[in-house]
């Protein structure tokens, strides 16, 4: 089912100013499809990111995912859309740092409140997907980069969500290992037909590896391609 | 997420910070020894006292005096108190009365009560005591039941005679028993010697009653002062045979209240007296048509304790139980009891600011991780548990250790005052108790304490934002 943002608002005080970070945007994320959001820094791209994440709230508009509208959702409901409908990624991994790379990902089972065995299983199984098999017992830092951002999307793709959202997921990684974790996302994209929402300012790796591109100039879509 | 790996999650949160951990927890592990110590010394005594009671039977025995003075008679200030309640008696003591208060349904043992101040003299000893008449029944009851030795009084008559262990030792027998096996310092000053105390039985001793010519006296009152009225005193002294000891009394014993000796009461009868001996000799006026000053009643089931008092109060005379002032003592010991306790509760209200700074510094310092937890599906309830477990933990272990501390403490305090505090020839004490109930309660309220300051800390990393959270490295 496609992802549907309606008139999406979402504005931060600064003291006197309020500044627009996402200005009544709308657009429709095709299921199955590769997103990608660039735009300069500032121009709202990890705003838009967060909101369909369900970290944080719009000021008005809608969010509409599986019939649902995610920016109507209690705390509570939130918290259990975090968890089984969106997985995300962040430039800076934002794993444990003292729980091992299994310890990670089954923190997210823990969460979905899977138990014993088959989270053992399941969260080795996942890191082998991602090329960790190796890897089960490393804490993050004893991790090289690449391997630490796999980690952390074994992570998000523990409890099978509709769409992996990824803030500059390459923005901390040189060349090479970001064209492996680009090729990583492809892979997810079109052999298990994940739905992608990738923010970077990347705007060549955007061209080659999305189907759907938005480009956002002060929190508001200047540009959309799709393909 | 299931309580269990919330658990876990709180127990390595506590594990990663050690020494902050075990700080804290020492804080509650001080309070709680306080605490329990503090509260093990209230009830400690109380049971003492308790026993001392239960151990002579006091809850099942009650005095019926005719006249119906109380204490708070006694005490006021006006003197015409005393006079009004003496005038408001109206049941004579008598062998008619004593027989009415016999067939009460549930009265085991009625009679009336005679204590003679008298001298023993054993051998080249002796020593001032009252003798306690007590019908041979009594010895169904505590604490005539089980002796140290020999018997408790075989009739109602004959010169038979039950002394306390006490009393031995002051007439210079110390008998052996399983508290001493030898003379203390003061007993051997005192040329006192060790005894079994089955081998005193069938002894000889005199017991030496003074009497007082009362008309003498009152002929010339003042002359007693001055020591001129010596001839209306004389003394009497008749030979009895020890048949029994009594055992010797607890640290807050009460077997010599009454009287260090106990003698038959038809024997007693016989014996001359001052005439006025007991308390209720001196406040009754004259013997009018009173024969007796006052009668000791035995219930057997101390359930009926309540009934029967109350058919005997509709006879028109006075009850006095010592049980009453059982009352009157608790009450004075829950006021020691609560300053006890606050002390203690303030030792773990200060243990309780150092959890809510501990939980504070670790929710600072976790507030990504919290972000992290948050972003991929933590709820803020289960963020709450987490930290709940957290305090609960600090909470739980601080009072196993305060609880083990505060006994360690009682044990110290114990051998330090039975060997430097409490005479060498008294009964060790142990005035500390540990109930079940206040380990069980120790710990509830440890744990509730540390929950109670976990609130705050909990209810603020269930708050936090995860993208503020996440924003920066
Ligand atoms: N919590 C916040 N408080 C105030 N301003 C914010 C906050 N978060 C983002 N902004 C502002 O909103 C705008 C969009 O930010 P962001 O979405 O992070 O941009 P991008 O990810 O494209 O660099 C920026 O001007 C930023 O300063
Ligand atoms: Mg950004």
């Amino acid at each position: 089912m496609n992802i549907q943002i309606n008139e999406l608002v979402k504005t931060f005080r600064k003291g006197e100013n309020t500044i627009p970070a996402v200005n009544h945007l709308s657009s429709t994320v095709r299921d199955g499809s590769f997103t990608a959001v660039v735009g300069k820094s500032g121009s709202g791209k990890s705003t838009l990111l967060n909101l369909v994440g369900g970290l944080d709230r719009p000021d008005s508009g809608e969010i509409i995912i599986d019939g649902k509208n995610v920016a109507a959702l209690n705390r509570r409901e939130l918290s259990v859309y975090r968890k089984t409908t969106v997985g995300i990624i962040f430039q800076s991994f934002n794993l444990i740092h003292h729980r091992t790379a299994q310890e990670n990902v089954e923190l997210s089972l823990a969460f979905n409140g899977i138990t014993g065995r088959k989270r053992k299983e399941k969260s080795k199984a996942l890191l082998e997907s991602v090329g960790l098999g190796e890897r089960l017992d490393h804490l993050p830092n004893e991790l090289s980069g690449g391997e630490t951002q796999r980690v952390s999307i074994a992570r998000a793709l523990a409890n099978d969500p509709h769409v992996l959202l990824a803030d500059e997921p390459t923005g901390n990684l040189d060349s090479s290992t970001s064209h492996e974790i680009m090729q990583l996302l492809q892979r997810l994209n079109k052999e298990s037909g994940l739905t992608i929402i990738m923010v970077t300012h990347d705007r060549e790796t955007a061209e080659i590896v999305s189907d759907h591109l938005i480009q956002l100039k002060d929190g508001a879509i200047m540009d959309e391609k799709i393909r | 997420m299931n309580i269990r790996d919330l658990i876990k999650i709180g127990f390595s949160n506590l594990w990663q910070t050690k020494l902050r951990s075990i700080l804290t927890i020492l804080g509650v592990v001080i309070g709680i020894g306080a605490l329990s110590s503090m509260i093990s010394f209230g009830t400690g005594i109380q049971k003492n006292i308790t026993d001392a009671f239960k151990n002579n039977d006091l809850f099942t025995s009650m005095n019926v005096t005719a006249a119906k003075i109380g204490m708070d008679d006694i005490q006021h200030p006006d003197p015409g108190r005393i006079r009004d309640a003496m005038k408001e008696k109206k049941a004579p003591l008598n062998d008619s009365t004593l027989e009415l208060i016999r067939n009460v349904e549930g009265v085991a043992i009625a009679h009336p009560e005679i204590i003679l101040p008298c001298k023993l003299v054993m051998g080249e000893k002796n020593t001032s005591t009252r003798a306690q008449a007590l019908p041979a029944a009594m010895g169904k009851y505590k604490p005539y039941k089980d002796l140290m030795a020999g018997t408790f009084l075989l009739s109602d008559t004959g010169r038979q005679m039950v002394l306390s262990w006490e009393t031995m030792r002051r007439l210079g027998y110390v008998c052996i028993d399983d508290k001493q096996n030898k003379l203390s310092k003061k007993d051997s000053s005192e040329n006192r010697i060790l005894v079994n105390a089955d081998t005193m039985i069938g002894k000889k001793l005199f017991l030496v009653a003074a009497t007082i010519d009362v008309k003498k006296v009152m002929k010339n009152p003042f002359a007693m002062m001055n020591g001129a009225g010596e001839e209306a005193f004389s003394e009497d002294s008749t030979v009895f045979t020890l048949t029994g000891i009594l055992k010797r009394s607890g640290p807050f014993g009460s077997g010599d209240i009454k009287g260090g000796a106990v003698i038959p009461a038809k024997t007693a009868s016989e014996i001359p007296t001052l005439g006025f001996s007991s308390i209720w000799d001196i406040l009754s006026p004259g013997k009018d048509e009173n024969q007796y000053s006052s009668i000791y009643v035995r219930v057997g089931d101390i359930q009926e304790m309540g009934r029967i008092r109350k058919e005997i109060e509709d006879m028109d005379m006075h009850v006095f139980s010592i049980s009453d002032q059982l009352e009157e003592i608790k009450r004075g010991f829950l006021i020691m009891d609560s300053i006890l306790g606050a002390i203690g509760v303030v030792a773990l209200l200060i243990a309780a600011l150092g959890i809510i700074n501990t939980m504070v510094m670790s929710i600072l310092e976790r507030t990504r991780e919290i972000g992290i937890m948050k972003a991929i599906g933590g709820s803020d309830r289960e963020i709450k548990t987490i930290f709940f477990v957290e305090a609960g933990s600090i909470g739980l272990i601080g009072a196993i250790f305060g609880l083990l501390l505060g006994w360690l403490f009682t044990r110290v305090a114990t051998l330090v005052i039975n060997n430097y505090i409490v005479p060498d020839d008294e009964v060790a004490v142990d005035l500390f108790y540990f109930p079940i109930w206040l380990i069980l309660g120790a710990i509830a309220f440890s744990i509730l304490i540390s929950l109670a300051a976990g609130l705050y800390p909990a209810a603020r990393a269930a708050r936090i934002d995860p993208v503020k959270a996440l924003r920066h490295d």
